[in-house]
């Protein structure tokens, strides 16, 4: 059973003349435990797809169904992981406490220790353990975005929809959470839908690439990404296949 | 040395004052001479009616700012977060608000008679606005994204409201509060003054219309000094909370 499933997927905004198709009959379908990554020029309707698997959006043709399931509205099991982690993230609220979020929302949640104490082991797997006393404001860009990342763990998600999840942070960051993001993914089984600007980091992290074009939004490109796991930024950037699947890639969005 | 600058100029005026008055340039029976202030301050200080009044005054005060709080920060909300509630109960709203508080204290004195009760409704009329106004442009600008944060974790309304709305709009409804706080103090005193028999603004008006200035000025700098310690306190309880909630932090 694939983890997503879009069949036709469209979404038009208007009506009439004034009709803009954003996302043209999408069809795709997600393996359980995939990374996929997403890719395409702005524009090209990447984060409305990944808010359409969300079930924030509802298509106006075609299905969606996640773990066997139709997509009506969003779930604790699709987390979604905001590029905007400043804005995601509750200011008033601890560290360790915004990881607890989700849990409070829970039925078996447990008791306030109990929540403090899963939210540190959270915080200890996304290496944030001495930071869970702070502020979000308090903390680098690349600590707040992790702290994001350790929430949604809490919500025990089967599927991570990523958008442009390090699209603001420096280059050494950005490579220390993508290594970070395929670890736990892995470990934990995760499937992920990983939206992203950049060439490298789609190619890098993903099992599969997908190229979107843009006005409107479709699939114009999808190739399997045939590089060993775990990844290494090094050997596996400098790796032939990696750098004929960049120059493929390359041309197609120079194209646009 | 920041208040001994500060008590500088008050002191200088002061001094001034009592050496005019007493050079005879000063008529005496409109600027009592600071001595004579001090004095009839000290005598109702000591008799306890500066006490009794100050209570009486800020009873009415506090009980007309729960009055606005209670009814303003729900309405604020409903008005903030349903297009409906905005559409249907601003226009009444509009309506309402120019009308001067002051203007209602007929009305109030038919209904409720002397006392506590009119002086509060007046209070909460005046000062509902500000805590209203304040609830609605903070629900409204609650971040989008937390909007989405909660849906994406099948937060429900109640845990939504509890979880979000209140902590994110906390810090933007105190800023309301404050205003109106202001607002009940100078409206409950004038509520006094104009027709209701206690408190402070009575003090004030009745100490005039028996010819003792002297206790006119005395309760009218007490005024002062109370309204003074009240803004000082909510300082100290705005730096202290205000940060946690994200609005002083830059």
């Amino acid at each position: 059973m694939s983890a997503i499933e879009l069949r036709g997927v469209s979404l038009r905004y208007g009506i009439g003349s004034d009709a803009r198709e954003i996302l043209s009959s999408i069809n795709l379908s997600v393996r359980a435990g995939e990374f996929l990554s997403i890719i395409g020029p702005s524009g090209c309707g990447k984060t409305t797809l990944l808010r359409l698997m969300a079930g924030l959006v509802r298509p106006t043709a075609g299905t969606i169904s996640a773990d066997g399931q139709a997509v009506e509205r969003p779930s604790r099991r699709r987390a979604i992981v905001f590029q905007d982690y400043g804005k995601a993230l509750l200011p008033w609220r601890r560290v360790w406490s915004n990881v607890a979020l989700p849990l409070e929302l829970e039925d078996g949640g447990g008791s306030a220790a109990e929540r403090r104490s899963k939210a540190l082991e959270l915080l200890r797997v996304m290496r944030l353990e001495t930071v869970a006393d702070h502020f979000p404001e308090q903390l680098s860009g690349g600590m707040q975005q992790r702290v994001q990342i350790a929430r949604t763990l809490a919500q025990n998600p089967s599927i991570w929809l990523m958008d442009e999840p390090f699209g603001a942070l420096d280059a050494i960051t950005r490579q220390q959470l993508q290594d970070e993001v395929a670890r736990v993914a892995a470990a934990r089984e995760i499937t992920v839908i990983f939206i992203t600007h950049d060439l490298e980091e789609a190619i890098y992290l993903g099992d599969r690439v997908i190229v979107l074009g843009a006005y409107p939004g479709r699939i114009v490109e999808e190739i399997e990404v045939a590089l060993p796991k775990p990844r290494d930024q090094l050997t596996t950037r400098e790796d032939a296949r990696f750098l004929r699947h960049r120059h493929h890639l390359f041309g197609l969005l120079e194209g646009h | 040395m920041r208040l001994l600058k500060g008590t500088l100029v008050p002191l200088l005026v002061l001094l001034l004052w009592e050496a005019a008055s007493r050079a005879g340039v000063l008529a005496i029976g409109t600027f009592s001479r600071p001595s004579e202030i001090a004095v009839a301050g000290a005598v109702i200080a000591a008799d306890g009616s500066l006490i009794l009044a100050t209570y009486q005054t800020l009873q009415a005060a506090f009980a007309g700012l729960l009055i606005a709080l209670v009814s303003g920060i729900p309405l604020g909300m409903l008005v903030g977060l349903s297009a409906v509630a905005q559409r249907t109960v601003s226009p009444t709203l509009d309506v309402l608000r120019p009308i001067p508080p002051v203007a209602l204290i007929p009305l109030a004195l038919l209904v409720f008679g002397f006392g506590v009760s009119m002086e509060a409704v007046v209070v909460a009329f005046a000062s509902v606005w500000s805590i209203t106004i304040a609830t609605t442009a903070a629900v409204r600008s609650i971040e989008r994204n937390l909007l989405e944060v909660a849906k994406s974790l099948e937060m429900g309304t109640i845990a939504y409201v509890r979880k979000i709305i209140i902590p994110a709009a906390f810090a933007r409804i105190a800023v309301g509060i404050r205003v109106a706080i202001g607002i009940a103090l100078v409206v409950a005193v004038t509520v006094e003054i104009v027709v209701n028999p206690r408190g402070l603004g009575y003090g004030i008006i009745l100490s005039q219309q028996s010819l003792r200035p002297d206790l006119m000025y005395a309760q009218l700098l007490w005024v002062g000094f109370v309204g003074w310690s009240i803004n000082s306190a909510l300082s100290i309880i705005d730096r202290r909370l205000l940060w946690r909630f994200g609005t002083v932090r830059q």
